[in-house]
């Protein structure tokens, strides 16, 4: 990947890349039954927790983290792309490859952080949320589509990206807009072997 | 004989795997995860390692200066590394330059298929901290894995 | 299972069970001061269309989140029986929505709209003749293939209502044999994409039926055993069941031809289907 200083082009190729791998190299399925199996998930588990929707959140999160840690072999393997030098590209390669080549959707990325460590991704579409209503005890609390901040944290961790993942509005809760957050804490160091230090 | 010996390390220095070849005309001849194998396996990961420490300081500016092979008298060692840490490495002879396809499509197609992809399979080998820096033993002993990696690389055995 | 089963959905439950909301069971209350000021939200869900998009996501999306699911089912129940009945129950609920939704769609004409293909409409019974026996694979591998051009329908604004196109809604299939190829062809096209590779009936008991999946999309990367199968079985009774066919639905691994994860699904109606269906059309 080239370094920073040509973004434009470096995103170009990215969304070329990510367009390429959805069209030629991408097995895919009907995106219903992806909704319909996440809305049987989520309403399964507001029973098993007795509508503690909060506790249902960090269920999908954690039911995320376990996706991700996976999901980013199978992301790696497809892309063959080499770990990134700084939060802008990784940006890019979140929107432009991974959501497209897993969901076919594009967040657009946008609200950077004055420091450039944290952005957000606006989902204009997600699959996850098609045909969902939230009931009003679950609006306020229970962020639908969270098992995505999971999967994010679990798959950034594996490249070594220590992030915190949240939501911060839903269009399921009545706002304009579903915002995903996106903050690196810190780059983690690679193991070592004993003896090598 | 063209490919001597297959290796997989993980993000903690670990060797998940390795396959020996002893015989030319036997595909099936050698080993599978041997316990002989494990001084050998800490040693091709330290060259390793610190070659590529050296490689990423020689170039400061990106790309990174990764390792693809290393030519020694007898042997060339093919090395992929992924960016989440796994190294995937192939000893072979001098006959072909370049066994990067070879070793991406173990990853992309054998590895990611048969264990990422497997709910059955830990993702991650090493269970405590004392397992990790190298010092695991765990190995990767899925059959469906096994199979798909003896029969994809069993041509290239004797090329 | 001789009692009817109507799940509730969602945020029926809700209604049920906390008492917020609208409670349809009591009728309206009396609103207090802070509800009256609140802002209504209106829901985008009835601006969207039914109309099928032929919208897709990655395989590997829907294998790992069938897995999320399946393990954490798994860390959740006692016994093999009761992950394979909870993984049921999940399938059950979907299989009930698509009975209602495929029927509404299939009744869409195939003149409808101009890049409307029939996929939906005409593909159960295009699925000729149910075979008698096992083994004998139709030609129906062809017909996936042309059924997954499908119905790609661009409907901005919600501004295409299905119930605009359609005029004569699709008649309620009576026959257990409309019914299952409604499930072997369109049910089929559209969970996986392709109809499924046989339906068969037993030659040995008359109320059992066969769906075969050389290739089951959701646990392909799952080896060994079916239990993870029992969602797919889910969703078939849960069709049925809902389109009062009351029957009992089990996945079982048999590989043949080289499909060593090929599943059969034995359907087995309710005695009283098949005495309903003496009485209506003669045997």
């Amino acid at each position: 990947m080239s370094n920073s200083s040509s973004m434009p082009a470096q995103a170009k190729s990215l969304k070329h890349a990510g367009e390429d791998i959805w069209k030629n190299r991408t097995e895919k399925v009907n995106a219903e039954l992806f909704t319909l199996t996440y809305g049987a998930i989520v309403s399964q588990l507001c029973t098993d927790y007795e509508r503690n929707f909060q506790k249902v959140n960090e269920q999908l999160y954690s039911m995320g983290y376990n996706i991700g840690v996976r999901l980013i072999e199978d992301f790696l393997a497809r892309t063959a792309l080499p770990r990134c030098e700084n939060m802008v590209s990784t940006s890019e390669v979140v929107s432009k490859c991974a959501f497209k080549i897993f969901l076919n959707i594009t967040p657009q990325i946008t609200n950077w952080s004055h420091e450039k460590d944290a952005f957000s991704l606006i989902l204009v579409e997600n699959p996850l949320s098609d045909f969902v209503e939230l009931p009003m005890d679950a609006m306020k609390q229970l962020w639908y589509s969270n098992i995505l901040c999971g999967v994010l944290r679990g798959a950034l961790e594996m490249v070594q990206l220590d992030c915190d993942v949240w939501f911060i509005s839903d269009v399921l809760r009545g706002d304009p807009q579903t915002e995903l957050r996106i903050k690196l804490n810190k780059v983690l160091k690679d193991e070592i072997p004993i003896g090598e230090d | 004989m063209a490919i001597y010996s297959f290796w997989i390390f993980d993000k903690h220095c670990n060797c998940l795997f390795n396959r020996e070849w002893t015989l030319a005309a036997n595909s099936s001849s050698g080993t599978v995860n041997s316990k002989q194998n494990e001084e050998t396996a800490k040693l091709l990961y330290g060259m390793i390692f610190s070659l590529r420490s050296i490689t990423l300081k020689l170039s400061q500016s990106p790309p990174a200066n990764e390792i693809r092979s290393i030519s020694t008298g007898k042997y060339r060692v093919h090395t992929h590394c992924t960016a989440s840490g796994m190294w995937f490495i192939l000893t072979t002879d001098f006959k072909q330059q370049s066994y990067g396809q070879v070793l991406q499509y173990i990853y992309s197609h054998i590895y990611v298929k048969y264990i990422t992809h497997n709910l059955l399979a830990p993702f991650d080998l090493a269970e405590n901290p004392s397992e990790t820096r190298g010092q695991g033993t765990r190995k990767i002993n899925n059959r469906h894995f096994i199979a798909a990696l003896e029969s994809f690389l069993a041509p290239m055995i004797m090329q | 299972m001789s009692q009817r089963i109507i799940l509730p959905s969602t945020s029926d439950e809700g209604v049920f069970n906390n008492s917020e909301g609208y409670e349809y069971t009591i009728g309206p209350k009396q609103s207090l001061p802070n509800e009256a000021s609140m802002a209504m939200i209106p829901s985008r869900l009835y601006n969207e269309s039914l109309m099928f998009r032929k919208q897709e996501v990655s395989l590997s999306a829907t294998t790992f989140l069938f897995q999320g699911m399946v393990s954490y089912i798994h860390s959740h129940s006692k016994s093999s029986t009761e992950f394979e009945s909870t993984l049921n129950e999940h399938g059950f609920s979907i299989g009930s929505k698509l009975l209602e939704l495929l029927n509404l769609r299939a009744s869409i004409p195939a003149t409808a709209h101009s890049r409307t293909s029939n996929f939906l409409g005409t593909s159960a019974s295009s699925n000729n003749a149910l075979n008698e026996t096992a083994g004998s694979a139709t030609g129906s591998g062809a017909n996936s293939l042309g059924a997954s051009e499908h119905i790609y329908h661009n409907h901005e604004n919600g501004s295409d209502s299905i119930a605009s196109l359609i005029t004569n809604t699709r008649s309620r299939d009576l026959k257990i044999l409309d019914m299952l190829q409604f499930v072997h062809g369109t049910v089929w096209s559209y969970l996986f994409g392709h109809v499924s590779d046989d339906l068969v009936k037993s030659s040995e008991r008359d109320n059992e039926y066969m769906i075969v999946d050389n290739r089951p999309v959701l646990t392909q990367f799952i080896p060994g055993g079916v239990s993870c199968d029992y969602f797919v079985c889910g969703i078939i009774q849960g069709f049925l069941n809902t389109a009062e066919f009351p029957c009992k639905v089990s996945a079982h691994c048999m590989p043949q031809n080289g499909f060593d994860r090929r599943v059969v699904y034995l359907i087995q109606f309710d005695k009283h289907v098949l005495e309903r269906e003496g009485l209506r059309f003669g045997q």
